[in-house]
């Protein structure tokens, strides 16, 4: 016997985010650190709990190892339940062959199964892609109310970047009549957050019906949301005015934890009412040395510092050396940083060795000139890596 | 050998009265991010010991909020796991135990219906990376029947004041503990014993029963130094840090031992034998544009502005600009207000030092302030 649940979050954390290079080489892109403490995925799941949903489906597919032992049992957002939990959910062989996940609308289409279990009403679909903190419940109420069969979440963009998002075109009530992906004239600013509410029984059948098309793509955002438009469903748009960001570049990535050193960040880490929740190491608490200068910076568990560190976010377990000078850069669990190295604007991935006296991006100016240096790497003593450079490999 | 565990959680509160008024010694918070019996827990959990009782006589109530199910020390257990003795009256007393040896006599029936081979007692009010492994491995090479854990004190070593004297044994050059009393003579090296036994169960319910029936008070000094002839009794050398909480002076010292890194790495910085504690999900430590940090020991989620040297700071301690922390250890939820100055100050958690109140005490003689006080 399974409880029913009235709604179900389905996470779509299959991807593998091109964009960031290096840094999902090895991983998927929900599992990419951010903030100094956690990882992208750790921000859907926490908001779902927070919104009091505890069934949540993870649909999975590239590099899969490390975000399944990050989830795990869930048991840090306390997604490990006796009825409804968290889900691991990959594509599967089944007795006609079965399938990787031939786009977003298919995975979910895949794992009806574990949505009909519970016998949900509704269906949350969530990606694993952004960095937000948001009360779904509040959006289920909102599509409940308006008697919606699918309710999209939107945020106002100004109109200059508009093109660079769906746009969502609405009536004064809310609903929705026309949807443009990256429309080169946009008609609204209401720009789609990739986060939807369906109902159901309607979901199944248009995804049954989109898994027939031979034509479509089998994507949420290019053809299920059109289908439903199309079907005279009630579609509505619900607006949303918090923080929100897709870190799906290296530019992105770096300037959305830049955003948390401003003097009141706009994403509050430190709300008790709306933790963001995460899977902790066990560590000693950080030690600031004799010699350490540290400033405007947000500073994670087991760190030894004993250099500079301005305007930076450090993740758990990283170690600067006396006269090693890191600023406006991103540096993740357990980087070795030695002495005499200078590191600017810079994302170095876990567990890479900068030696000493090394330069990286000393002339860098601004966020387009980051460089990624990726994980377990090792950066030779006075190597001197340009602006905006990537690296992959030890030098 | 297969070892279940059994922790004191009040052991020897009379030396530190000032944190233990409301909380148990065990649930004394510690080095800025722990609590004391953190590293009881977590050293039993790194040597495979997944049953443990905790007995808990009074103020419990910080400590069972604390180790819950004892989940994050890997103790939740289809079988076994950590189960938290609370006084009780099946054994012939409705009151609180007055001594260890009746403390145990609480858990008879807890220990006769284990299966496991040898029983590791420890107290809490200790600090260290305790290596019950290695206890419970010279235990077996000894053929021992009792060992008992001890740290090595060499002449001229003085030992921070303390209201109970800890005891001492008279060890020979093979290990064999000849004798167990308190306060030997001052100027001769000590073996000073750390409370840590390891002991057969079948053995240990015998001695119970015996110290019940002779009216024995002190497990050691009473009951084993009663069998220092007819049982095989061994010492085990503890080396490596090691603290007692003798007094507020001592729990000042022991947490600002951990601004040495040597100590930090070994007691928490150890990947295979690591320090689990309670987690709270804090987010990140932030630090200002103008904060001035030299070492100090930093627990995530705080807010510093101002200027800290020397000193432990727990979960969620905000720094005012313009306010200055020295030599002090500082709980969790404290506020110090711009203007401030505290030196060699303990302040219990939440507490609120207001702006340009300057506090100091003496490494002798710390100032206390305690749980939620506004200066």
């Amino acid at each position: 016997m399974y409880v029913k649940k009235k709604c179900v979050a389905m996470l779509l954390a299959g991807g593998q985010g091109s964009r960031l290079f290096v840094l999902t080489n090895k991983i998927a892109k929900p599992a990419v650190r951010f903030g100094g403490k956690y990882r992208i995925i750790d921000f859907p799941l926490s908001n779902c709990i927070n919104s009091a949903i505890d069934t949540v489906g993870v649909l999975t597919q590239y590099r899969p190892f490390e975000l399944n032992s990050y989830i795990g049992n869930g048991e840090p957002w306390d997604l490990d339940r006796m009825h409804g939990g968290v889900h691991i959910l990959p594509p599967y062989l089944d007795a006609v062959g079965g399938q990787w996940y031939k786009g977003t609308a298919n995975a979910v289409y895949q794992n009806m199964d574990f949505i009909e279990r519970y016998n949900a009403d509704y269906v949350l679909v969530l990606s694993g892609d952004h960095i937000y903190k948001m009360d779904y419940n509040k959006m289920l109420d909102f599509h409940i109310a308006n008697n919606a069969d699918c309710t999209i979440a939107v945020l106002e963009v100004p109109l200059e970047e508009a093109s660079r998002f769906g746009i969502m075109n609405t009536n004064p009530d809310g609903s929705i009549y026309e949807f443009e992906e990256k429309p080169a004239q946009p008609k609204s600013t209401k720009a789609s957050m990739g986060v939807y509410i369906f109902n159901k029984d309607k979901l199944a059948s248009y995804l049954q019906a989109d898994e027939q098309d031979e034509g479509s793509v089998n994507d949420f955002g290019k053809n299920v949301i059109p289908a439903f438009l199309q079907g005279g469903e009630r579609l509505f748009a619900y607006p949303f005015d918090g923080y929100w960001r897709d870190v799906g570049t290296i530019g992105s990535l770096w300037e959305v934890n830049m955003d948390l050193l401003k003097e009141t960040p706009e994403l509050d880490l430190y709300d008790n009412n709306w933790k963001i929740f995460y899977r902790h190491n066990p560590a000693h608490p950080q030690y600031l040395g004799k010699n350490a200068l540290v400033k405007n910076s947000l500073v994670g568990d087991g760190c030894e510092i004993d250099g500079c560190v301005e305007n930076s976010v450090l993740f758990e377990g990283v170690r600067i050396a006396a006269g090693a000078k890191v600023k406006n850069s991103v540096i993740m669990d357990k980087v070795v940083i030695e002495s005499g190295a200078k590191v600017n604007y810079c994302i170095v991935d876990a567990e890479t060795q900068i030696g000493a006296e090394a330069q990286i991006g000393v002339e860098a100016k601004g966020s387009a000139d980051v460089s990624v240096i990726g994980g377990g790497l090792r950066i030779a003593p006075r190597a001197v890596i340009a602006n905006a450079s990537i690296i992959g490999q030890d030098c | 050998m297969k070892a279940m565990g059994i922790v004191f959680s009040n052991s020897h509160e009379v030396n530190l009265p000032e944190l233990t008024s409301d909380r148990s010694i065990a649930a004394v918070p510690f080095a800025g991010r722990f609590r004391l019996i953190d590293m009881v827990l977590s050293g039993m959990a790194n040597a495979e010991i997944y049953k443990v009782a905790v007995i808990a006589e009074r103020n419990y109530h910080s400590l069972v909020k604390h180790i819950g199910a004892g989940k994050d020390w890997d103790l939740v257990r289809k079988n076994s796991g950590l189960t938290v003795f609370t006084p009780f009256g099946s054994v012939g007393q409705t009151r609180m135990s007055s001594c260890r040896i009746e403390a145990l006599e609480c858990l008879l029936s807890y220990l006769k219906e284990s299966a496991e081979k040898l029983v590791v007692i420890s107290d809490s009010d200790i600090v260290g990376n305790i290596r019950y492994d290695a206890i419970i491995d010279f235990h077996v090479k000894n053929k021992a029947d009792v060992t008992a854990a001890y740290r090595y004190l060499p002449i001229g070593n003085k030992q921070p004041f303390a209201r109970k004297l800890p005891k001492e044994l008279s060890v020979t050059n093979e290990g064999r503990i000849t004798k167990i009393c308190r306060g030997m003579r001052s100027d001769w090296p000590k073996n000073i014993l750390m409370n840590i036994w390891v002991i057969d169960r079948e053995l240990l319910i015998s001695l119970i029963k015996e110290g019940i029936t002779n009216g024995y008070r002190s497990f050691s000094a009473d009951l084993l130094a009663a069998h220092t002839d007819d049982l095989r009794l061994m010492a085990y050398r503890h080396e490596g840090f090691y603290g007692e909480m003798t007094s507020l002076a001592a729990y000042l010292q022991h947490n600002l031992a951990f601004l040495n890194q040597d100590n930090l790495r070994e007691v928490f910085g150890d990947e295979h034998r690591p320090v689990y504690t309670h987690v709270k999900d804090s987010p990140p430590t932030v630090y200002g544009q103008n904060s001035r940090v030299v070492n100090s020991l930093i627990a995530s989620g705080c807010v510093i502005k101002g200027c800290v040297e020397n000193s432990v700071l727990f979960r969620g301690v905000e720094i005012a600009e313009g306010a200055v922390v020295r030599n002090s250890v500082l709980m969790s939820d404290s506020f110090i207000a711009g203007g401030a100055e505290l030196d060699y100050i303990v302040a219990d958690k939440g507490a609120t030092v207001r702006e340009g109140r300057k506090i100091a005490g003496v490494p002798e003689l710390p100032f206390l302030l305690p749980r939620n006080a506004k200066i």
